[in-house]
């Protein structure tokens, strides 16, 4: 199965997910003009690799310092794919990162933790 | 006559304390570029992010929902309206203003007062009911950008009227972060 590799922009993030690994990656900002477009990538490659691979683990990791509200939703609806794929006992697993002092993303991050059953560490760099 | 048309407006931007101010048509490559503007000028630390946060906000509302608009160099519809970004020392103001209809107005002042008239608590309940909604009809986006900004701002927000012509109203946005 192919990598998922989108390089960073000055308004979209660097997404890379790798299907050796099992490892993903959204690091940078978050503030496109059709939110919805940029995540259906990934949305598509994360259903497609439990497809071809239902055993395997995957993490996910966020690392994003700023996104918009419109991409703020899509996140969420990300958690929430991912969420239901943990509930459907695939071994999923996230960390959120936030920059220490930034308490609006550390907010966030807690806040998914809390609601969601996919285990979410939360960790400052 | 030229320079004291353009030293009138150099003394307003001065006393106003005017870091950026940019008026015209507000596609996606403008936001983005005077969000890069804006970062050159500030660096991008949480303060700087917080105000960032809203001055994207407030730009993609003039770019959806301005009653003005022209077509931009991507081919897409545009809002016209005037971003203004000032800093009075121990605190950004970042300022919007675009036509709406006047009938969108009156819709719009409603919705601006129920925001104003909620507590934080309240405010949190409401993004959270309005972010698992779909978006409201006729948004361009996630419907979200004026509770967030009165989040984020922690009330600190101003939404302003004023009578343009017969059929438009002037709708102004001040919000004020500390620095």
């Amino acid at each position: 199965m192919d990598s998922l590799i989108i390089n960073q922009t000055s308004q979209t993030p660097r997404v890379v997910f790798d299907a050796e690994t099992g490892s993903g990656e959204i690091i940078g900002v978050s503030f496109p003009e059709h939110a919805n477009d940029f995540y259906a990538a990934v949305h598509e490659w994360i259903d497609q690799f439990f497809v071809e691979f239902p055993e395997k683990s995957l993490h996910v990791a966020f690392n994003l310092n700023y996104f918009n509200t419109a991409s703020n939703k899509e996140l969420r609806l990300l958690m929430k794919h991912l969420d239901r794929l943990y509930n459907e006992e695939k071994s999923v697993s996230m960390t959120w990162f936030h920059e220490d002092g930034d308490e609006d993303m550390e907010d966030v991050g807690k806040g998914y933790s809390v609601s969601l059953n996919v285990p979410v560490s939360v960790q400052a760099v | 006559m030229v320079a004291q048309e353009i030293m009138q407006h150099y003394t307003v931007a001065k006393s106003a304390q005017i870091l950026m101010m940019f008026k015209g048509g507000l596609s996606q490559n403008i936001v983005v570029d005077l969000g890069s503007l804006l970062q050159n000028r500030l660096g991008f630390d949480v303060k700087v992010r917080r105000m960032f946060g809203i001055f994207v906000e407030l730009a993609q509302n003039v770019k959806n929902y301005s009653a003005e608009t022209e077509i931009a160099t991507d081919g897409t519809e545009v809002g016209i309206g005037i971003l203004i970004l000032a800093d009075s020392g121990t605190h950004y103001s970042v300022n919007s203003g675009n036509l709406v209809r006047n009938a969108d107005a009156e819709r719009l002042k409603s919705q601006c007062q129920h925001l104003l008239s909620l507590d934080k608590a309240a405010l949190k309940a409401y993004h959270e009911e309005r972010i698992e909604s779909d978006p409201p009809e006729g948004s361009k986006g996630a419907g979200l950008g004026l509770i967030e900004i009165t989040m984020k701002t922690g009330g600190n927000v101003q939404f302003d009227f004023a009578p343009f012509d017969e059929i438009h109203t002037f709708f102004s946005i001040t919000a004020t972060v500390e620095k």
